[in-house]
């Protein structure tokens, strides 16, 4: 009782809640992780509220979980060990477009829907992942690392500066947004990410689940929206050959969004309606397709395309390839529509396109490298096939990053929750594919769920560092306890 | 002899008695790096080691944990801050750790410690590929300098040091082995983060922490598509060039007359996605390139004569083209370059297709050239707070004047990276041997400024910036309090 009057003192009687009903919604997510329940729910509105719950729970012992999206797939803020869930669902506010320096400052709760809405106003787009849920927090998707869709970028700067209250409770800005008065009354704009001093505080709370402390507001990169686009569809039998060409492009620097889907995939991204057209697009779409998005830029934007797709078209004829398709089969005009699809959230609307074909959905993701991805297609359906699964109805998606120096391999597993025999057969399978990627050198850089015990126990020396730097930020183990290796 | 027998004994055994010296001559040789002006915090090491790998590494760092013997290392020596500031402290020269690996396809390099940039670029260059070459000169460590810095102007393009760094193979200061990125779990360089929280975020911040966390003995590092054709190496020193293919490149140099429109249309050549470096040139940069072989006298005179000619708003940028993987994309590139210039007033001229400094070996050449002594304050942070920042530091400047030289207000630099996301703002200031107070009272009262309100800077003084930098200062203290228990990596 007590908690949940001090809770109350913090953040208003309307935003605290221990009703049983309004905790099971915290208790399970579209993953298969057990469900917990948190004994209470709090809804700060900003960072002072934050804080005095961070600092209430130092005090009482109690876990802290934090949860920014309006929707979760992998089981990471389910409170383990009950506590406190924090939703900063109130926090919504995009604190400021900075065009000058092409970011944007954003709370917690600001959704990927309501970004890519905004950014368009100022001829800029968001980097985000592919096709993110519109619920989905901007923030955590930087904060968590998820893979961005144009490889041009360097990956491990998109966000720049945070704010965050540490587990200790103390409000602590990275980089140069620490300098007292930013940003209104100090010359620096909160573009350094290092620092303050000798340490990266940005890279220790990144990909912590929540461990590490709760981010109030992040600034992040955004990216010129080109004026017009051409947009090429390459088709292959063999993922080996579209990653060889994803590699020729890449070397060339050219292309904004680069992507190579399955037909699965990409099938269940581009159906209108289901089930018919999902149908006849996996048998009619190539085993594999490139998309490659060409930009027109900022100036002289069909300039600009016509020496892209020169480049396209060499890097082609290397691998004799002898088509560059602008288009799909029986999808007319998507060649216009993809760009705009792509620097958007899926549709509020729609069945989120990962779940429409059976109701749910369980991925497997790392990072190798593009000339192994199709090692990885072969024993990932091996030990599917091995369950039971049905082979033809994996999704792979291979998100090239950086210049193609890597690639984020994501399987997903399309199944029906409904069936416990399916469900039972998946949880397997989800935990089977993630040992054999790792036995094959699959990195998994954000480790979730039970594929987070697999990691640490071979990551001995990382985990132990790991473990004392906790133990230093979190005395306590108030945040998110029982994640990554806590 | 100051270290313990024992333990000398030991790192005999360790590396071989040919690989370790106590000899003062030697050890006398190993208190100064090139660069650093010789003062009392110098101290001459108990014994120099060469280490081979990354084993004896570990072995020579236990021993010195065991015996309580601080240490420091060095990679290619070159860096201001490296020496031993603790009597017989044992000199770690990794040198000998200079093997490369190059992963062509992935756009990766594996090198040691004792690898010199010169050495991965001639590798790199015949591929097709590149690295960078920092300020300090192509015979820096490519380790060392990414770990602690990594800074040079084609980072407008391929972003700076921090970025740079993938899988990390680390000695921890008590002699524990840390794997970071993706060979903490495989024997496999290729990604930096993770898993989970970023344990990178340990081992540098805006700048590393010059060995007083341990020694780094292998890294994965990011290299980057280049040309294919190959680049003709020209003249003699000091006027050695590479010749650039002319279908491939091209410089401008562009005046504007207005400060506010070179910076302008330096975000404007951002947005547009173009060129591989950008920058502004300080008129004395300049002038000190021109005077070389001449020596310092011959500058100043030069510099009496033509300093006061420049125009105060007047503003140079240097611009690098790339028509990467294609003719075509040069000649995209320069219409775009043309148009913003034609739009924001500036005026143009195409200078000669070579390179000296940003593929080749780069050299800090107006450190040397101008003689006496110089200070610098360098910070990254946005274009626009470089330019008003560097407004401040000349203000403050004007307060020293005589005794900081004649600058005319034309000494800051403002370098911008990753296409403008971020910008480096470099101003250097010279004083005669004599006057060397007056940098340091110059050097403290910009940092006051910086500390308060004008943003950042790369190494911050822990007392001047703790304070008001969320005592960052007791949050680094806590780290080395964790991993160095006996207080041995490289002791202040
Ligand atoms: C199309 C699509 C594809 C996706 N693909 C991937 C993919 O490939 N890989 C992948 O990992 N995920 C992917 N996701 C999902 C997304 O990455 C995860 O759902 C998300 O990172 C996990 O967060 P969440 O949505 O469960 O909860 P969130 O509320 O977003 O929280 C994320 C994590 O951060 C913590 N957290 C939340 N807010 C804060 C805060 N303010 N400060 C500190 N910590 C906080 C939470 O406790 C939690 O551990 C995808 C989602 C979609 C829609
Ligand atoms: C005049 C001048 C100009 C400069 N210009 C630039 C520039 O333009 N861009 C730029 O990036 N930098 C610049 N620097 C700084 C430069 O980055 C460093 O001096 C450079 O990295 C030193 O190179 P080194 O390889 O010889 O390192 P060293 O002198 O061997 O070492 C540098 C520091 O790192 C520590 N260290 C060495 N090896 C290791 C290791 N294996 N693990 C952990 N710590 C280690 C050393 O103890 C030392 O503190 C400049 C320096 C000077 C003096």
């Amino acid at each position: 009782m007590q908690i949940k009057q001090a809770l109350t003192k913090i953040v208003g009687a309307e935003n605290v809640s221990d009703d049983p009903e309004a905790l099971l919604s915290y208790s399970k997510d579209c993953s298969l992780s057990t469900p917990r329940a948190p004994n209470y729910v709090a809804r700060p509105k900003n960072t002072d509220e934050v804080q005095k719950v961070v600092k209430l729970a130092n005090e009482s012992r109690i876990p802290v979980v934090p949860c920014s999206s309006g929707i979760h797939f992998y089981g990471n803020t389910i409170p383990n060990l009950g506590g406190i869930m924090l939703d900063l669902g109130r926090m919504n506010r995009i604190l400021e477009f900075d065009l000058y320096n092409k970011m944007v400052r954003v709370e917690p709760g600001v959704t990927w829907g309501q970004l890519q809405s905004e950014a368009p106003k100022h001829k800029m787009m968001g980097l985000g992942p592919l096709l993110p849920h519109p619920l989905k927090s901007v923030l955590t998707s930087h904060l968590e690392r998820e893979p961005m869709l144009i490889p041009k970028f360097e990956y491990a700067g998109s966000m720049v500066t945070i704010e965050a209250v540490l587990p200790d409770g103390e409000v602590f800005r990275t980089g140069s947004a620490c300098v007292p008065g930013f940003p209104d009354k100090s010359l620096a704009e909160g573009v350094n990410p290092g620092g303050p001093g000798y340490l990266s505080y940005n890279w220790l709370l990144q990909g912590a689940q929540g461990t590490m402390g709760v981010v109030t507001w992040a600034k992040v990169k955004l990216a010129p929206r080109p004026k017009i686009d051409k947009t090429f569809f390459i088709p292959f039998e063999q993922l080996e050959d579209a990653a060889q060409l994803v590699y020729n492009v890449q070397r060339r620097m050219i292309g904004e969004e680069c992507l190579i889907l399955n037909s699965v995939n990409l099938a269940a991204i581009l159906t209108k309606k289901w089930p018919q057209d999902y149908d006849n697009l996996r048998r009619i779409l190539a085993p594999w397709t490139v998309i490659l998005v060409s930009g027109g830029g900022w100036r002289r934007p069909e300039e600009r395309i016509e020496y892209e797709e020169d480049g396209l078209r060499e890097a082609a004829n290397e691998l004799h390839i002898p088509e560059l398709p602008t288009s799909l089969p029986s999808l007319p005009g998507i060649e216009r529509d993809l760009p705009g699809m792509l620097r958007n959230a899926w549709p509020e609307k729609k069945t989120y396109w990962k779940f429409a074909s059976q109701g749910a959905c369980q991925d497997v993701f790392f990072y190798t490298t593009l000339n192994r991805a199709s090692e990885f297609v072969s024993v990932m359906s091996q030990v599917a096939a091995e369950n039971g699964y049905c082979i033809d109805d994996i999704g792979f998606y291979v998100q090239p990053m950086e210049y193609g120096r890597s690639c984020h391999f994501e399987c997903n597993f399309p199944y029906n929750p409904g069936n416990p025999d399916d469900v039972a057969m998946i949880y397997n399978l989800h935990a089977e594919a993630a040992e054999a990627a790792i036995d094959m050198g699959g990195y998994f850089s954000r480790p979730y769920g039970v594929v987070a015990d697999m990691v640490y126990d071979r990551a001995a020396s990382y985990t132990t560092a790991l473990k004392k730097v906790k133990q230093l930020f979190d005395p306590n183990n108030i945040m998110s306890p029982g994640r990554l290796c806590f | 002899m100051s270290i313990p027998r024992e333990a000398y004994q030991t790192l005999q055994s360790i590396v071989g008695p040919e690989w370790v010296s106590d000899d003062p001559a030697i050890c006398e040789a190993d208190r100064y790096c090139s660069l650093s002006s010789p003062s009392d915090e110098q101290r001459r090491p108990g014994c120099s080691i060469e280490p081979a790998s990354t084993e004896e590494v570990q072995a020579i760092v236990k021993v010195a944990n065991r015996y309580k013997i601080p240490y420091v290392c060095t990679s290619t020596f070159y860096s201001a801050g490296t020496y031993a500031r603790k009597d017989d402290s044992i000199l770690i020269d990794l040198k000998r750790m200079n093997e490369i690996e190059i992963d062509e396809k992935n756009l990766y390099a594996i090198v040691g410690p004792g690898v010199a940039f010169s050495a991965l670029q001639a590798d790199l260059l015949k591929r097709g590929l590149i690295t960078f070459v920092p300020g300090c000169g192509g015979n820096s460590s490519v380790l060392a300098n990414t770990v602690n810095m990594g800074d040079a102007p084609i980072g407008w393009r391929y972003g700076l040091g921090y970025q740079r760094l993938l899988g990390v193979e680390w000695v921890l200061p008590d002699g524990e082995m840390l794997k970071m990125g993706s060979l903490s779990m495989s024997d496999d360089y290729f990604w930096g983060e993770g898993p989970g929280p970023d344990l990178r975020g340990l081992l540098r911040g805006c700048a590393g922490h010059q060995s007083r966390l341990g020694i780094v003995t292998k890294i994965g590092v990011k290299i980057f598509p280049f040309v294919s054709e190959e680049l003709e190496p020209m003249g003699w020193a000091f006027h050695s060039f590479m010749k650039l293919p002319p279908n491939r490149f091209k410089w401008y140099n562009i005046r504007f007359y207005s400060r506010e429109d070179a910076i302008n249309a330096m975000f404007e050549i951002g947005r547009s996605e173009i060129g591989l470096v950008v920058m502004t040139v300080p008129p004395i940069f300049r002038s000190v390139a021109r005077t070389r072989g001449v020596g310092c006298g011959g500058f100043w005179e030069a510099w009496k004569e033509n300093g006061p000619k420049i125009k105060p708003n007047q503003e140079d940028l240097r611009v690098l083209l790339y028509g990467i993987g294609s003719d075509k994309r040069l000649e995209y590139e320069e219409k775009v370059l043309l148009d913003i210039v034609k739009d924001f007033g500036g005026s143009p001229r195409e200078a000669p297709c070579r390179d000296e400094t940003n593929f080749m070996a780069a050299d800090a050449i107006c450190a040397n050239v101008v003689g006496g002594r110089f200070s610098s304050e360098v910070s990254y942070e946005s274009i626009n707070q470089a330019v008003r920042y560097s407004r401040v530091v000349n203000e403050i400047t004007e307060k020293y004047k005589p005794r900081i030289l004649e600058d005319y207000g034309t000494t800051n630099w403002v370098c911008p990276y990753e296409l403008g996301y971020i910008a480096k703002m470099e101003c250097l200031r010279m004083s005669s041997v004599e006057n060397r107070d007056a940098l340091d009272k110059w050097h403290d009262d910009v940092h006051k400024f910086c500390a308060t309100g004008g943003g950042s800077t790369i190494f911050p003084e822990d007392e001047i910036f703790g304070p008001v930098w969320g005592n960052y200062p007791e949050k680094e203290a806590k780290i080395r309090a964790l991993f160095d228990p006996n207080h041995v990596s490289a002791p202040q």
